[in-house]
């Protein structure tokens, strides 16, 4: 065995250049095959402290490296993941090793390392060391700059600026800066736009030395920002560019680029673009053309402060130089399109000044047939100014758009063999039968696998218990778990898991029973209650399914909402009647809360007529109103004080001003209906949100979907903090409210209010969408939302710009009569305080949809619930002056007036 | 993950360059297939754009796409794009490195000012100093356009001057083909005039960090889109709504915007958004989710499962000659096989990237994807799995239902109606959506080699 092999194995690194040293080429090939049979016995070797193994691996990485030929085979093994750490390569010995290779293969070896991108980052120090050695450009790559940018960045020592200085590379690897697809982090982690020690300033700073090329500099930053990139990027090379502070000369040359990002960039690289290009443009330097192209960028941008800055702009060059009204006016009038009409205002005026100037009728015709464009409001003027021909053209007869009434789906009929059942139970177990959010298909598939399973067990349970065994084999309750052996956690299983469980004999008759007896009883939130009756069904049916199984469950839906058909009831009833069969209590209780009322008389008779005391019960049920909740203000009787009347109040005195609803005492649910049902007839609910776990919210709309006024009742504190502390979720059940049954009344229309003014977009969706299914089934009371609105944005509880927003996203699909109807109503009780924040964005959606049509025909005239929006209206109009409340307030007058 | 290595030589980078009454826009070409076989530098088109700016924007949201990746933004190294000439058409294709967004610019006839182009299919070089260029380019002054060498200088050169060297994984090449095969599957579900458009597309969430936004819903209401936070009756899935940034480069040409998906069934599904410019098309694919790429959608595997299909794919692979739209009736006729057995063919030409499917019109169209793109199908995990089972005899079928043991588990395969429905835990999360399960397509294998077997009078399997 060579000296080399011994140090090698010894792990002594640092001996190993000078043993290599006197080597001929023929040794080192005969070492390199001692060195590979070495890693291949280190390789598979068992830990031993890192710091042997480092040791160990070093000395073979450094031996190995000097023993190669080929640059190739050199980087392969220098690559290699088992020859290096996660600190990369040790430079200084291998440079030791490698320093007697001729420059071309050093280089070439750079450019390979260079190359690799997983490791190139790391391996800067090495690439710099042997690009040092063969006086080589830098092999830039996106890595290798990575890798560049941390060494380089101070941690401690020298400082960025005499780093760089000194380093010979510097030119070549900045230059990779501005080529790289992400800027490394160590570049753009300091914001601070004030420190000059920071890269963009130290770039700049060195630029003025003249240690970087300031032209390249300039050239490659204005490049990168033309391309875009990562936000996160943007303000570094902004910054940059700010620092290199270009003359009027550099600015002028690079009229295209500014052009280009005008178009396309980010808005801030945009508002710097437009900066530079009005200097030059005031100064004369751009020509009318390469205006009129980036004014024709500007104007499209989104962002309402460039087209602003735009149209001062083109204001300015046209006063000095009125002949360009020709080349300019065009693209002016493209902003007559533009969705804001301040916007469309200033256009307006624009032309309008400068309109003598342009020559030639075809033009004129052109700048007039685009003021069709324009809002009403600015119609009279552009007619003025073009003559009749800007007259509004006659629209088309005005049809409120609203989504399709919504049909419930018939429920599928259940499994129809044990091998569909199976599956079905199998893709409601291991968590999935429970999701945290509320999924439209949840309850259905759980209430089909549950009344299979009920079907199933009851006719032949071994069968079940069978195929089930063999699907659920992997489930944690059928192995020899520990956990598996302890029944408190077994009688908590989630959704139809916790029966088939049961009807696997993994739980005791004794622990379903204490399971189904000693039920949930709080009443404090919705988990407890909501989610309280769909435990204590599966308590039931899990303990049932071993004792005295049930041929079917009578709760079943018949429609995807959860509602149950009354004769379907009557016919379940009658066959458990045939069969000798006991209807189990919270079985029955939530067949009850599901069926549908109001139906054929015929059905209450043939309950009637069964003769059971639960077909009694039935008939009874099917005739009985259900009270509504009532609303209240917080400034009210806090909870339970009015109990004696039968309203209890949730929620009360949390905020001033807050309106929540407050549900009814109801006898016939408190006398006859087990503990889980006991609720509904209790004159309270929740007082406000609960910090539980959410789930199990699927079910939560089909245990009552046929009454959602005490659904919205109980889900009412959600929303509301959706509007007040900004929770994010609670506005879920609002579609779903919309679509269920029952009367849709105070409490539901309390929820949509606070809904549309939830803080974050989705449940502001969520409220649009309950909005437009009320509106197209009819039972959106318009006027009436739009007064609770109005008096939850005087309390301070809602804000308006969130109601705006809401109320455009609902106007934008054509449901603007709808809108109207209720920020009709909203608008005359806010309209006494013009200076409330976001009433200018309220008066210009409530405008836009009177713009298009929706106060024409039946609704005009006096009578309606507009009407008394106007008085106040013109008040606010009157005051004059350039606020966006006066001038939107002025654009709804002139709408109304038309 | 498997992958192996694109190598593109191309002679010279691609340039806008000035030239005499307007500019010119060469774009170079490295490797690929023509009608005459493979070509280093094949040239497809030289003439003028009708519509350059908005032909440059369209370039250039294909490059974006190209150069992204919309799940777990991780700097990488992203491939070029691939242009087809159909002879009356070009088309600009990319794919993203997530491998969930697909990007197609069509020019049709009309953006190339009536001339014709040449058949084939190649890599095209963008770069930094290109896509530059292309922004510059505000105004709507002429612009020529080449596609492949210049005759003039070609001869000239002795060696490739840029070379790009580009890890290329299996899971993107097959996502790449996959796109095409699910997007056959989708209809006209809206479309918007240009001014809704430009409110639609710009009120979408934009992405920020790597957090995904999920998927959206709307539905098509008058002449727009609304938002909607459930799947209801008529919704169209838009997934991962920050996908759709590329299209913001093309807005101010936007004539239209088309919106194609498959029927609406609850779940997250991919859709296409396609911008008409004029005399353009400029299409995006969305994959059902940010963090899923088409390569595990799985549409494909059941086509895959069969021999037969690969048999009629050879044969009808013969008779493509880069025709713009494939009619499967005239190609049944020529292939002497039924219309059906064609179908199926293409879907498994489409999933060897050797046809793409163009949702405007309806119709495949031939091109052949520059990439060793057939191996990567042949090694789906899922198929080579259903293999291994099938080998291991884990399948027995009785009847209707099917038992496949698994490791330490065993499961049901049942079939209803002709699909196949498991007991596992894909098919629990998925319930089919996304392409059979391992143990449904070994079912569908022994299935067939069990009638086989009946045919030709031997044992089963």
């Amino acid at each position: 065995m060579s000296e080399l092999l011994d140090a090698v194995r010894a792990g002594r690194v640092e001996d190993v250049p000078g043993l290599l040293k006197p080597l001929t080429a023929r040794e080192r090939a005969a070492e390199l095959r001692e060195l590979k049979a070495w890693r291949a016995e280190v390789r598979d070797r068992p830990w031993t402290g890192w710091q042997e193994r480092r040791r160990l691996r070093d000395a073979l990485l450094v031996a190995g490296a000097g023993c190669q030929r080929g640059a190739a085979s050199a980087v392969a093994w220098l690559g290699a993941s088992d020859l290096r750490g996660a600190d990369g390569l040790p430079p200084g010995p291998l440079v030791e090793v490698l320093s007697h290779q001729e420059p071309a293969w050093l280089a070439d070896v750079a450019r390979r390392l260079a190359g690799r991108a997983s490791t190139a980052q790391e391996d800067y120090p090495l690439v710099a060391a042997l690009v040092k050695l063969a006086g080589c450009a830098m092999p830039v790559t996106d890595a290798l700059t990575r890798g560049w940018a941390e060494a380089v960045s101070p941690s401690g020592g020298p400082s960025l600026a005499e780093t760089l200085r000194a380093d010979p590379q510097a030119r070549d690897m900045v230059r990779g800066l501005f080529e790289v697809t992400e800027l490394p982090f160590v570049i753009v982690w300091r914001p601070d736009p004030d420190v000059a020690s920071d890269w963009p300033g130290v770039l700049a700073a060195l630029a003025g030395e003249g240690v970087l090329e300031r032209d390249p500099l300039v050239a490659a930053c204005l490049a990168r920002l033309l391309r875009g990139g990562r936000p996160r990027d943007l303000p570094f090379f902004l910054k940059l560019l700010r620092r290199l502070e270009l003359t009027g000369e550099e600015e002028r040359a690079r009229t295209a680029d500014w052009i280009g990002m005008v178009s396309d960039g980010a808005s801030t690289v945009a508002a710097l673009a437009q900066e530079v290009l009005s200097r030059l443009a005031v100064s004369g330097a751009l020509p009318v053309g390469a205006l009129a192209d980036m004014s024709g960028s500007a104007l499209f941008r989104p962002e309402k402060k460039l087209v602003r800055a735009q149209l001062v702009l083109l204001g300015k060059v046209l006063r000095s130089d009125p002949g360009a009204a020709g080349v300019l006016l065009p693209v002016v009038a493209e902003a007559f399109g533009h969705a804001d009409t301040d916007v469309q205002e200033r256009a307006l005026k624009l032309v309008a000044r400068h309109l003598p100037a342009v020559e030639g009728e075809e033009a004129r015709a052109g700048l007039a047939s685009a003021a069709s464009l324009l809002s009403p409001v600015h119609r009279p003027r552009a007619a003025e100014l073009f003559g009749g021909a800007a007259a509004d053209t006659e629209a088309d007869p005005y049809e409120e758009i609203l989504p399709p009434v919504p049909e419930p789906d018939r429920l599928a009929p259940v499994a129809a063999s044990l091998a569909e059942l199976v599956e079905e139970v199998a893709a409601l177990s291991g968590g999935r039968g429970e999701p945290s959010t509320y999924t439209p298909g949840g309850m259905a598939a759980f209430e089909r696998a549950l009344d299979g399973l009920v079907r199933y067990a009851h006719a032949d349970r071994a069968a079940l218990a069978d195929a089930l065994r063999d699907t659920l084999a992997g489930s944690w309750w059928l192995k020899d778990d520990p956990a598996a052996a302890n029944e408190t956690w077994l009688v908590r299983l989630a959704g139809v898991e916790r029966v088939a469980a049961a009807a696997l004999d993994r739980i005791s008759v004794r622990g379903l029973w204490y399971a189904y007896a000693h039920g949930p009883r709080s009443t404090c939130c919705a988990h407890a209650t909501l989610g309280g009756v769909a435990e204590a069904r599966l308590a039931e049916v899990a303990y049932l399914v071993r004792t005295k199984s049930l041929p079917f469950l009578l709760a079943t839906p018949t429609w995807s909402t959860g509602a149950v058909d009354p004769d379907v009831l009557v016919e379940r009833l009658r066959t458990y009647q045939r069969l000798c069969a006991a209807p189990a209590p919270v079985d029955f209780a939530q067949a009850l809360v599901r069926v549908r009322r109001g139906g054929d008389p015929g059905t209450v008779r043939a309950a009637a007529a069964l003769g059971t005391p639960e077909g009694d019960r039935l008939a009874a049920w099917l005739v009985e109103e259900t009270p509504v909740p009532g609303l209240k203000g917080a400034g009210e009787p806090e909870r339970g004080a009015r109990s004696g009347d039968g309203y209890g109040w949730l929620g009360a005195g949390s905020r001033a001003g807050r309106l929540l609803a407050g549900t009814r005492q109801r006898l016939v649910a408190r006398r006859d209906f087990p503990p889980a049902f006991r609720w509904l007839g209790q004159a309270s609910a929740p007082s406000g949100t609960c910090s539980h776990w959410s789930t199990g919210m699927t079910h939560w709309p089909g245990v009552l979907p046929e009454d959602r006024e005490t659904l919205a009742a109980w889900l009412l504190p959600d929303v509301a903090a959706c509007a007040g502390t900004g929770r994010r979720g609670g506005a879920w059940w609002l579609p779903v409210g919309a679509e269920a049954g029952g009367p849709a009344g105070p409490a539901l229309r309390l929820g949509v209010a606070y809904g549309l003014a939830a803080r974050h977009p989705g449940d502001r969706l969520a409220a649009v969408d309950a909005l437009l299914v009320l509106a197209a089934r009819g039972q959106l009371d318009g006027p009436q939302l739009g007064r609770d609105m109005a008096l939850l944005a005087i309390s301070g509880t809602v804000k308006l710009n969130r109601l705006a927003d809401s109320a455009r996203t609902a106007a934008a699909t054509g449901a603007y009569r709808t809108v109207w109807s209720v920020l009709g109503a909203t608008l005359s009780d806010l309209l006494a305080d013009p200076s409330r924040p976001g009433l200018g964005d309220l008066l210009a959606v409530a405008a836009e949809c009177v713009e298009h049509g929706a106060v024409a025909g039946a609704t005009a005239g006096a009578g309606t619930g507009a009407d008394p929006a106007i008085p106040a209206l013109a008040a606010v109009a009157a005051r004059g002056g350039s606020s966006r409340v006066t001038a939107q307030a002025v654009r709804l007058m002139t709408a109304l007036r038309q | 993950m498997t992958r192996s290595t694109q190598a593109l030589a191309y002679s010279r980078p691609s340039a806008l360059a000035t030239a005499p009454g307007g500019r010119l826009l060469g774009l170079e070409t490295s490797g690929g297939v023509t009608p005459l076989g493979a070509e280093a530098h094949p040239g497809f088109f030289s003439g003028l754009l009708t519509s350059p700016r908005a032909a440059a924007r369209g370039l250039l949201a294909v490059a974006d796409v190209a150069g992204a990746r919309y799940y777990q933004r991780v700097p990488g190294s992203s491939l070029d794009p691939v242009v087809t000439g159909n002879g009356d058409r070009l088309r600009f294709e990319s794919f993203s490195g997530c491998c969930g967004v697909y990007a197609r610019l069509d020019v049709l006839r009309d953006g190339l000012d009536g001339a014709d182009t040449g058949h084939g299919t190649t890599n095209v070089d963008v770069n930094n100093r290109l896509r530059e260029a292309l922004s510059r380019m505000t105004g709507d002054d002429p612009l020529h356009l080449r596609v492949g060498p210049d005759e003039m200088t070609v001869t000239t050169l002795d060696g490739p001057l840029v070379e790009k060297k580009v890890p290329l994984p299996d899971r993107w090449l097959r996502g790449f083909a996959e796109a095409q095969v699910i997007s056959a599957g989708f209809d006209l579900r809206a479309e918007l005039p240009a001014a809704e458009a430009v409110r639609f597309l710009r009120a979408l969430p934009r992405g920020s960090g790597t957090a995904s936004r999920g998927a959206m819903w709307v539905v098509p209401t008058g002449r727009t889109l609304r938002p909607t936070t459930r799947p209801v009756r008529g919704a169209v899935c838009l997934p991962g709504p920050e996908r759709l940034a590329a299209l913001q480069r093309v807005l101010r040409d936007a004539t239209a915007l088309r919106v194609y998906g498959p029927p609406a069934g609850g779940v997250a599904v991919s859709s296409a958004w396609e911008v008409v410019l004029p005399g353009m098309r400029l299409t995006l694919t969305l994959s059902p989710d940010a963090a899923r790429g088409f390569s595990g959608e799985g549409g494909v595997l059941e086509a895959l499962a069969t021999e037969e299909a690969a048999r009629d794919a050879e044969l009808v692979s013969v008779l493509l000659a880069w025709e713009p739209r494939i009619d499967p009736a005239e190609l049944a006729v020529e292939a002497g096989l039924p219309v059906g057995r064609v179908r199926a063919a293409l879907v498994r030409l489409g999933t060897a990237g050797r046809v793409g499917y163009d949702v405007a019109d309806a119709a495949y169209f031939h091109r052949e994807l520059p990439y060793e793109a057939s191996r990567a199908e042949r090694h789906n995990p899922r198929l080579v799995a259903a293999r291994a089972l099938l080998d291991a005899g884990a399948v027995v079928l009785t009847g209707d239902l099917a038992r496949v043991a698994s490791g330490e588990r065993h499961y049901q395969v049942r079939e209803s109606g002709g699909a196949l429905s498991c007991t596992c835990r894909w098919w629990a999360d998925h319930r089919g959506a996304r392409g059979p399960c391992k143990h449904a397509l070994a079912v569908r294998m022994a299935r067939r080699d069990t009638v086989l077997a009946t045919l030709t009078g031997g044992g089963a399997r």
